[in-house]
């Protein structure tokens, strides 16, 4: 790449868009925002040697996220979209009586984050026909795992679920546009834990989970031939 | 590459598989061949202009509706993108243990038939196709884009699949089947695709052979990628889609960047030519129903619906007769809940009884029949006859978590299942319907039947290296394994 091509390709993410029509438009999303788990993750009971059963409650925790789409717009209407997210999302496992079991037990090590794989058919709809504006919405698959240090001796912490999500676009240009999204992660949770030293052995009843996704992303339009 | 000139070491079971994965890139070659015409017309406009380098445009100075709807190119966008999208949701469809199309099922079947296989072929793969690009544009073949141009498209291509592949390896964190980390998704598997899709759209536009061998070399290197139990189904599906929409993507930033610098004329399209016979390559899967009497008379065991999935080809002579194979699978879980053990000390240590499925390979050959009806459907049948190979299995007892430690393993086998090979014939019918020049799809249903003599051995121990210790035959059975199968297939036309 001589140094004409490289400054054209700097200047062009900072460039509008062109204005002549394209035959392939992708749209690639990076996006920031807020994971907010709604439900308990999983309960599960403890004896300790020579002890009283402990009932242990797993919750994963509002984190930061962020992550990575990529759109095709089929048609004026209709697009798909494939997006990676990733939240650093501690989890927190509550003991009987409210004691938090992540600061009292010293094998118990709680860091853990989840990641989300989504492919979702989307619809846009523009209320103005003269705005810089669109609202969209959206459903389709997802792959929502839960991994870290607490799940080391877990199993199934993967699952494949739904996602509907639901969002708006404002355009800057032609080539960025701003993204607003909120989206619903449905799963079943369903962890088998063995000989883990803070949670023990346990086959974890399955819990459907509304994970919810709040992010704000720029919309970088990529226009090819 | 001819089938002749394949090495002699190749096994017959990979040859057929090879052969018939061509079938799978035809889903690729459908959507890509229109895009190919609109090159000419496009090219002019999308030249950079430097003076647009300003503050942002206004977007809201429209007389009539939505900017994109006012520009957009109907189309264009989809039939690029459809193959890859299809594949990352089929991928994400299978991430799961259990249930219809489950990444399980594929292991299960890899390590019940061939759990030694190892041919690491899939290393070479990732490359050859965009290495083939480049090759054939400094031997001077032209292709879409001029060398430079070309090298560039495929550099950014390898650069945005290995962040993206690598970004998501390292978050997600799954393990690959052989329990090694960084399974998902395929980097392997990306890379041959990000090739193939280079090798499509800089070559495919002269001939569509370039593209089927360039996706058949991807498809090859993906299965493989299982068969070697490095990778999920999920992790493959995965990751071709994301290789393919990683060079389209690279297609795209260069295309802005270079405009028409180092394109080359679009070649003058051939004259239509007429339909030749109808040979094909065809991939299927579907669902399965034993229609033999396989139940355990003592009520221990039954078998119920299954799968079947496999490739067939054949070539024709005529337009409603050729001669061709087929390598298929079928696999039917088995209902062991009727199993007790009798005596009470084990009883109290085993958790549960694990038994592997019911499977077996077909090997046919044999006359394939179409009758056309238009020039997009048609009937087609075939009468196949050949090898049937039952496949191994095994009925583990799985330890009680709480004796594991006492009893010092965690499962153990109590028998062993033996199908002979024996001979084996299928019929069967489909309608196929003609997407494209080179692409049909097909609903299908095919009568599978052969009878196997299975013979039962208890394993009487393990021996310190890990292997069985297997007893004399304690039960034979001549098992009339015969199903049902039906279901869909997509098939590269080969006129």
């Amino acid at each position: 790449m001589n140094q004409r091509t490289a400054i054209v390709a700097a200047v062009l993410l900072l460039t509008p868009g062109l204005a002549s029509a394209q035959d392939e438009t992708f749209e690639w999303v990076p996006y920031a925002g807020a994971f907010v788990p709604t439900g308990e993750l999983a309960r599960t009971t403890v004896t300790p040697d020579a002890g009283i059963p402990i009932t242990l409650d797993i919750e994963q925790e509002t984190a930061f996220m962020f992550g990575s789409r990529i759109v095709a717009w089929w048609s004026p209407t209709w697009g798909w979209e494939g997006n990676f997210g990733y939240a650093l999302s501690n989890a927190s496992v509550t003991a009987d009586g409210g004691v938090d079991a992540c600061a009292e037990v010293e094998e118990l090590n709680c860091s853990s984050s989840v990641w989300m794989a989504s492919s979702k058919i989307l619809a846009r709809w523009a209320p103005s026909d003269t705005g810089n504006w669109y609202l969209f919405g959206g459903l389709g698959l997802a792959v929502v795992g839960h991994v870290g240090e607490i799940w080391t001796n877990g199993d199934a912490t993967t699952d494949l679920g739904g996602v509907v999500g639901a969002g708006a676009v404002f355009d800057l240009s032609r080539r960025f546009a701003i993204r607003l999204d909120v989206e619903d992660y449905i799963y079943s949770f369903k962890p088998k834990l063995e000989d883990d030293p803070g949670l023990g052995t346990a086959d974890l009843q399955s819990r459907t989970q509304n994970d919810l996704a709040f992010s704000l992303g720029l919309v970088i339009r990529i226009h090819g031939s | 590459m001819r089938a002749n000139e394949l090495p002699p070491v190749i096994r017959i079971r990979t040859l057929l598989s090879f052969l018939a994965l061509m079938a799978i890139p035809g889903l690729l070659l459908a959507q890509d061949r229109q895009t190919t015409a609109s090159v000419p017309g496009s090219v002019a406009a999308l030249e950079f202009d430097a003076g647009a380098s300003q503050p942002t445009e206004p977007v809201t100075d429209r007389a009539t509706g939505a900017w994109w709807e006012d520009d957009y190119v109907e189309g264009m966008t989809f039939s690029r993108t459809i193959a890859p999208a299809t594949l990352i949701t089929l991928g994400l469809f299978t991430f799961k243990d259990e249930g219809f199309l489950n990444r399980q099922s594929i292991k299960d079947w890899r390590n019940e038939f061939i759990p030694e296989f190892a041919n690491h072929i899939d290393d070479a793969g990732q490359f050859v196709a965009g290495a083939f690009a480049l090759g054939l544009n400094v031997a001077g073949v032209e292709g879409r884009h001029k060398l430079g141009r070309a090298t560039v498209t495929y550099g950014v291509s390898l650069g945005v699949m290995a962040i993206s592949v690598h970004s998501i390896k390292a978050l997600s964190e799954v393990k690959r089947p052989h329990g090694g980390d960084g399974s998902f998704p395929s980097g392997h598997t990306a890379a041959s695709f990000a090739s193939a899709r280079f090798l499509d759209r800089e070559y495919g536009q002269k001939s569509y052979l370039y593209s089927v061998g360039g996706y058949s070399v991807a498809a090859m290197t993906g299965v493989f990628r299982q068969l070697n139990n490095a990778h999920w189904l999920s992790d493959v599906l995965v990751g071709a889609g994301i290789g393919i929409l990683s060079t389209d993507i690279a297609y795209a930033i260069v295309d802005e960047i270079y405009g028409e610098k180092g394109v080359n004329s679009p070649p003058t399209p051939a004259p239509p030519r007429p339909r030749g016979n109808p040979s094909f390559l065809d991939f299927r899967v579907g669902s399965a129903s034993l229609t033999g009497d396989v139940d355990d008379p003592q009520g221990r065991f039954s078998v119920g619906g299954g799968w079947t999935s496999g490739f067939e080809g054949a070539w024709f002579f005529m337009p409603w007769l050729g001669v061709g194979g087929e390598w298929s699978v079928a696999s039917f879980p088995i209902d062991n809940s009727g199993l007790v053990i009798e005596d009470p000390e084990i009883d109290e240590i085993v958790a549960e009884i694990l038994t592997q499925p019911l499977g077996a390979e077909s090997y046919y050959l044999g006359p394939f029949f179409n009758l056309a009806l238009g020039s997009r459907w048609s009937l087609n049948g075939k009468l196949t006859a050949g090898l049937n190979a039952p496949a191994t299995g095994k009925i583990t007892a799985r330890i009680e978590d709480e004796f594991q430690d006492s009893v010092g393993f965690k499962e153990f086998p109590l028998y062993q299942y033996e199908g002979d090979e024996t001979f084996g014939w299928a019929a069967g019918a489909a309608v196929r319907w003609v997407v494209s020049e080179h692409i049909g799809i097909r609903a299908f249903v095919e009568w599978n039947s052969s009878h196997p003599d299975y013979t039962f051995r208890a394993v009487t121990g393990v021996n310190e290296d890990g292997s069985l210790i297997i007893g004399p035959a304690v039960e034979r059975a001549d098992v009339d394994f015969s199903y049902i199968g039906f279901g869909a297939s997509v098939s590269a036309m080969l006129w």
